[in-house]
């Protein structure tokens, strides 16, 4: 399609952590391992799954901010997997990173001006009352004051200082923004006013959105498609609708299953999955999940499940379902 | 603005934390009361900073004495005032009778000491076993925290467990003198998803076989729509309303428990044609610092029903039913 922001084609990142030194053979850990997916203009992909599945990993390396150790990454068009940082800085500006901690991620010495600044000084050179003009609708586009210009980050409160990263972000009129659980940190009563920008700016601008999230309320909200990753696999990769309403994978049923709902007259009789996920150093055989899948079959242990599409714009990774 | 209910195992009024800092004293926790009844899980919620936390540390008397402490009110457990007990009676107590499980696995258990020992721990102090007896209960509440092979587990060190097991120890220890009260502080917040159903499970599941009473501490209203009875809503470190899960969720009375509920995202929300990607109905603004003292309630800034007097005097909490308060000029009854 013309108008895909991004293309990751069988991607993989191992992180080396042993090596044994008679054998040669190295230990890795397999953060990400063979995903492929696409983000169109204007959507809003996002990665789900337990922590050390891979999704932040995943979401790092698309902005090459991690090596990827195999695998192409295309940004509108043009593979930018083995650039060199000097090709990569011209492509940088059309991605752009949303952090999950709002206050580790603002340096805490410089003003809301120079933070949001940065970006374009780094590019272009502005004169500064132009420049001045550039940050203060950009600090109204996220719903800040203009007059909160000369404010350092430790006078904005957390959901503000999401919004100034969102600001610094949007600088340069990104194509891609990577948002690594923007709104996990901040609390219960502000995540929906970061929620709602959120959404506003990418109907403005038609931003693509690569939103990495353990919340699947979230999810199910803003997420146009939505892929669950399992041990460094997509082990589904679906449309919200889809997925929520019926998911074909058991770890999408199971994960879909354990995530309690603010609601209450519906008990539901849960089925609560056993065990914990296996390390990424030493996975288990065949399809990762089959340790504690409830349908696990003889095969699952020996061979990997490929990721197939089973629908348009449905891709599923599972012997069950290959079945049908 | 009592509750009629019968004799509760733990009843809180009027408790007030103060911490001492270098701009004056920080109320904390304002004159909250509270009371929680045999065998019932009571959900504490609320933002970061409101005071859920410093209440829990409160009850067991774990405020650092040189920065902070109780400045009024009393906590009654069996025919004891906790808030004036001395230290002594304090450690017979913690642990014993009332325990408690913290947030975060890792650093609340020992590092150097094996788990077995971590758990014979209590029962050796409290209730004076010897070490072989204590040993095999460990053993024994490994198990029934449904860790595979506890005797060899019984063991290992915690950071050779996952941490999902890590919170099952915890588990271990604090129920291994059959406590009266468990308290929880956000005991599945630090877990994955699927592991934070089996440990919630788990946590009911104890409740009833050892007859205990759960004051569990979350921000996170879908763990309180899973497990709570009744709950607790604290705003800058006074409780605005309280009441059955059921009825609260189904009628909030207190604007900011309203706007709480309305704004998490539900899941069920999209359809076929997508994701609703709706507007969020927002609280406005932001929690407001502790440090501030405000006068009047203390959501009157966030507040679309505020009116002038808000602004001036702040509401007490008033009892709605036999089992509903809330600390609201406008309370909403519609």
């Amino acid at each position: 399609m013309a108008d895909e922001v991004i293309e990751v084609n069988d991607l993989k990142k191992y992180f080396p952590i042993q090596r044994n030194f008679f054998t040669k053979t190295t230990l890795a850990v397999h953060a990400v391992d063979n995903i492929t997916f696409s983000i169109r203009e204007g959507e809003t992909l996002c990665l789900v799954g337990e922590s050390g599945c891979g999704k932040s990993t995943a979401a790092r390396t698309v902005l090459r901010l991690l090596e990827p150790t195999s695998g192409t990454i295309k940004l509108k068009g043009k593979d930018i997997s083995t650039l060199s940082q000097q090709q990569l800085w011209h492509h940088r500006q059309h991605m752009q990173m949303v952090f999950q901690d709002p206050y580790a991620s603002l340096n805490p010495r410089l003003t809301a001006e120079s933070i949001i600044s940065e970006p374009l000084t780094n590019y272009f050179r502005i004169p500064s009352d132009r420049l001045r003009e550039q940050v203060r609708t950009l600090l109204e586009k996220v719903g800040l004051r203009a007059d909160s210009i000369q404010k350092f980050p430790h006078e904005f409160s957390g959901g503000q200082r999401q919004r100034l990263g969102l600001a610094r972000a949007l600088a340069l009129n990104p194509s891609l923004i990577v948002a690594d659980e923007p709104v996990s940190a901040l609390d219960v009563s502000v995540q929906a006013q970061v929620i709602n920008l959120m959404v506003k700016l990418q109907d403005e601008m038609k931003l693509a959105y690569l939103f990495v999230s353990h919340d699947l309320a979230v999810v199910e909200h803003i997420g146009h498609r939505v892929a669950v990753m399992y041990l460094g696999r997509i082990v589904e990769l679906a449309a919200t609708a889809d997925l929520f309403n019926s998911p074909l994978h058991p770890y999408s049923q199971a994960l879909l299953d354990a995530a309690p709902e603010a609601k209450v007259g519906v008990k539901r009789v849960r089925k609560v999955l056993q065990g914990d996920v296996p390390s990424p150093i030493n996975r288990p055989s065949g399809c990762h999940f089959h340790t504690r899948c409830p349908h696990a079959m003889p095969k699952c242990q020996t061979d990997s499940p490929a990721l197939i599409a089973v629908d348009d714009d449905r891709w599923v990774a599972c012997h069950l379902v290959a079945h049908f | 603005m009592s509750l009629q209910l019968p004799a509760p195992v733990l009843r809180i009024d009027g408790l007030s934390t103060e911490f001492f800092t270098p701009g004056g004293n920080v109320c904390a926790v304002n004159k909250l009361s509270m009371r929680l009844q045999q065998k019932e899980t009571l959900c504490l919620v609320g933002e970061s900073g409101c005071g859920k936390s410093v209440t829990a540390l409160s009850l067991m008397r774990l405020i650092p004495e040189k920065q902070g402490a109780i400045t009024s009110g009393s906590i009654h457990f069996e025919d004891k005032d906790l808030a004036v007990e001395s230290e002594s009676t304090m450690r017979r107590i913690r642990g014993n009778k009332i325990s408690m499980i913290f947030q975060e696995p890792m650093t609340s258990l020992n590092p150097v000491i094996t788990v077995g020992d971590q758990i014979s721990e209590s029962l050796r102090i409290h209730k004076k076993l010897s070490s072989r007896q204590a040993t095999k209960i460990a053993t024994d509440m490994l198990a029934l925290v449904r860790i595979a092979d506890p005797a060899r587990r019984a063991l290992e060190y915690p950071h050779q467990l996952s941490g999902g097991m890590r919170q099952r120890v915890m588990i271990a220890i604090a129920l291994a003198c059959e406590p009266s009260v468990l308290i929880a502080d956000e005991p599945t917040t630090a877990l994955d998803v699927t592991i934070q159903a089996q440990i919630l499970e788990l946590i009911l599941e104890l409740k009833e076989s050892v007859k205990t009473s759960v004051l569990l501490i979350t921000h996170d209203l879908g763990v309180v729509a899973e497990v709570g009875q009744r709950i607790a809503v604290m705003y800058a470190g006074r409780k605005v309303e309280e009441g059955p899960v059921n009825d609260v969720f189904d009628q909030p009375f207190h604007p900011y428990t309203q706007g709480l509920l309305e704004s998490i995202p539900r899941r069920g929300s999209s359809s076929k044609v997508g994701p609703s990607r709706g507007q969020l109905p927002e609280i406005p603004g932001f929690v407001p610092s502790i440090r501030e003292a405000s006068v009047g309630c203390a959501f009157a800034t966030r507040c679309k029903k505020a009116s002038p007097q808000c602004g001036v005097s702040a509401p007490e909490l008033v009892a709605q039913s036999d089992d509903r308060a809330v600390a609201c000029w406008h309370p909403n009854f519609d």
